[in-house]
């Protein structure tokens, strides 16, 4: 049933596809980093998460208006120094809202600034569109990465460490390799191949009801 | 006239050593071994028929790759192990090492190798701590607790810059700490050179991975009682043998090429032996983690070899035996 | 003098050795993943676009370590680290495009791709981050830069020598490219920890 409502209204589900179709990280492929080695408990992906929306939506808007006669190579230089400017603030709010916590996320909070939406998607998609257009694709984008961090943070926090938000959880088993990189490889391979499940699940012709 | 056996004749003979290797663990510990072994078939087929349905593999043939998997890894544990890491270290060879890269025939990596690697990083304390021989006997806390005596293995002792002291005669029998199936020498020397004969493992692989940390640990001994001890007690330490004839001769992910097989072998011995001697933190089963990184060079180690045969045509190995195809 | 000058050597040597193996860049840090995959899809050189990352991760932690003494001077330095960082990657990546231009080079369209690529990559910025951290001589920074561009360019090609396999109609169309690879990377990177990385934290 939902299969037939989705082709119905492709269009509409197209200007959302970010968020699970064609999710920012497991299907674009793009901010992997943060998501396989950061994540490892629930609050770092919370914190990577937080500052990646902020950062980044602040930056690709600030950017947007940034003449587009100025040459390719000192444009990009600036939406990257405009992020590295907003990362300050966005730092001290969040180091005050999660004391001693930042640090746990090592060199991956500052890396935000350099992502791939900022560097090199600002200029092949966001600010080809209107800047409605734009708000929502970032929007998604940066909802889509959201989700995906928070989960992964979840799932290795309880299960690799069987605790959540620091408090002990009562799990009968641990399976301490989740919180090292092999577990968040294989752990955001498999849901992105869930993904694409989905996808072909929904591409697939609506079999005739008897 | 061929002498090449049919993939499952083949596997069939490998099961039927590995069936071999664990009456030696049944005298020196015990039921427990059959039990861990079993636990570990009884995954490796559950794994099986959910893995088909889920990866879409219904129409490839069923193997017995999984269970010679199941056994390789309970062979590798430690005989106190918990059956919880024995399932996991079955689960992820099998699911992640074999069917998310295709399924049997496909896949990039051993998957006991992987299964190996998980368990002893998951839950070192239990899988690379060896209770001392006879501990048990017959009247075993199955249960995996209790009292148990551990004792170091040569892999601990010589990592610590000391010098195991066990004779020539327990070293052959396997009457020394170490894990379940691979302490007992010369069963393994018996069925290696078994399924050499009937050429089911190839010799290139073997001899050269054998030579290559024979003269690595000659030269660079790590005990003090002479350089032929040293040979002994890195050959016969952690999982070596068994990994040269078992984990590195896996049809699937070995080089196809005779030279090809030469340079696996070869890479394969040293790196082991040198993070043996410079100190890895999984002091049992480094040879697993090596053998994951060499899978992936399989392809490349068989392009180096067709260049070099290309270039000097004296060096294929067909010219060593007499008719045969033109295989190098 | 000689003495001296092997014993830097070695130095440097051995800090671009742990940045191979056991800091590897995407192995264990999954830095720069997206940029790797990219180069093996488009079937580029991996060899010249490792040796321009090379190149640009050495030039920019030589200049990196010249500002350490002005960064230490600063209260909090970790919040304007990123700014500071950027601005000398934006230095060198000006200073590479303008050198480019003026040599001769076979490819010269195909490395200013490359520069444009790898100015602003995680690896580069993750390299400099990481030997900050660490707080590195001279010698451990340059080393440290090194070893992130050979460790990428290792890295990339164990990846590439597999590709095939990962994207064969044999393996389930879920799994097919991208989820197929990760798996791939994740078991390399296990591979990697347990041979040598054992004694570092993951982050």
């Amino acid at each position: 049933m939902f299969k037939a409502f989705y082709k119905r209204n492709k269009k509409f589900f197209k200007k959302y596809d970010s968020i699970i179709t064609n999710n920012t990280v497991l299907i674009e492929g793009l901010v992997i980093a943060p998501v396989i080695v950061g994540a490892n408990t629930f609050l770092n992906g919370l914190i990577l998460a937080i500052s990646f929306m902020v950062i980044t939506f602040l930056t690709v808007f600030i950017s947007s208006f940034i003449p587009k006669s100025i040459p390719y190579t000192i444009r990009v230089i600036m939406y990257t120094l405009i992020a590295s400017l907003i990362f300050i603030p966005t730092a001290i709010i969040l180091d005050k809202t999660f004391p001693e916590q930042i640090y746990k996320v090592g060199i991956f909070l500052p890396l935000m600034v350099t992502n791939s939406l900022i560097v090199t998607k600002s200029e092949t998609r966001f600010f080809r569109e209107s800047k409605i257009h734009m708000f929502l694709d970032l929007l998604n984008h940066t909802i889509g990465f959201f989700a995906v961090i928070i989960i992964v943070g979840a799932i290795r926090e309880t299960l690799g460490n069987n605790t959540f938000m620091g408090n002990p959880v009562n799990i009968p088993f641990k399976l301490s390799i989740l919180m090292l990189p092999y577990g968040g490889f294989v752990l955001v391979g498999f849901l992105s191949a869930l993904i694409h499940k989905f996808n072909s699940y929904l591409k697939s012709p609506i079999k005739k009801e008897e | 006239m061929s002498n090449n056996l049919s993939g499952t004749n083949k596997q069939v003979n490998i099961l039927f050593c590995l069936c071999a290797l664990i009456i030696v663990p049944i005298y020196l510990y015990g039921i427990r071994p059959v039990l861990i072994s079993l636990v570990a078939v009884v995954t490796a087929l559950i794994c099986d028929i959910v893995c088909r349905q889920i990866f879409d593999l219904k129409k490839q043939k069923m193997d017995l790759s999984s269970v010679i998997t199941a056994l390789i890894i309970s062979l590798s544990m430690s005989a106190s192990v918990n059956y919880f890491a024995v399932v996991i270290a079955t689960v992820s060879g099998i699911l992640i090492g074999k069917y998310v890269f295709g399924g049997s025939g496909h896949n990039i990596f051993n998957p006991a190798a992987l299964g190996i690697a998980v368990a002893a990083i998951s839950f070192p304390e239990n899988v690379l701590t060896y209770p001392a021989v006879g501990a048990w006997g017959v009247n075993a806390n199955l249960g995996g607790e209790g009292d148990i005596i551990y004792q170091s293995s040569f892999a601990s002792i010589l990592n610590v810059g000391g010098t195991p002291k066990t004779s020539l005669f327990d070293i052959a029998l396997g009457n020394f700490a170490g894990p379940m199936g691979t302490t007992c020498m010369l069963v393994i020397l018996v069925i290696m050179i078994y399924l050499l004969g009937r050429k089911i493992i190839p010799w290139q692989i073997v001899l050269t991975s054998l030579a290559t940390s024979a003269v690595f640990a000659f030269i660079f001994p790590r005990l003090s009682t002479g350089r032929v001890n040293s040979v002994i007690f890195e050959l016969a330490s952690g999982i070596m043998l068994f990994g040269f004839v078992f984990l590195a001769c896996d049809e699937t992910t070995s080089p196809k090429t005779g030279w090809g097989q030469v340079f696996f072998g070869f890479s394969l011995a040293l790196a082991t032996m040198i993070f043996k001697t410079v100190g890895s933190t999984v002091t049992e089963v480094e040879i697993v983690f090596v053998i994951l990184l060499v899978n992936a060079l399989s392809e490349q180690f068989d392009v180096l070899a067709k260049h070099l045969t290309n270039r000097f045509s004296v060096l294929r190995f067909e010219k060593f035996k007499k008719g045969g195809d033109l295989n190098v | 003098m000689l003495n001296t000058i092997l014993s830097g050597a070695g130095q440097m040597f051995g800090y671009a050795l742990v940045a191979i193996f056991i800091e590897n860049t995407i192995l264990s840090r999954a830095l720069g993943t997206s940029t790797s995959l990219w180069t093996i899809r488009k079937k580029y050189s991996i060899l010249l676009f490792g040796a321009v990352l090379t190149i640009i991760t050495t030039v920019t932690s030589a200049l990196a370590y010249a500002l350490q003494p002005f960064i230490k001077s600063l209260n909090n330095s970790y919040y304007v680290l990123p700014l500071i960082y950027v601005a000398i990657i934006s230095v060198v990546y000006i200073l590479m495009l303008l050198i480019t231009n003026r040599l001769k080079l076979k490819q010269k369209k195909t490395i200013r791709i490359f520069i444009h690529r790898c100015a602003f990559n995680c690896a580069v910025l993750g390299g400099l981050l990481l030997s900050t951290q660490a707080n590195l001589s001279l010698l451990g920074f340059i080393g440290f830069g090194i070893g992130t561009g050979i460790g990428f360019t290792l890295a990339t090609a164990l990846i590439d020598f597999n590709h095939d396999k990962l994207h064969g109609e044999h393996i389930s169309k879920a799994f097919r490219g991208f989820p197929a690879i990760l798996i791939y990377i994740g078991i390399l990177s296990l591979a990697v920890y347990g041979m040598i990385g054992g004694h570092e934290l993951p982050i």
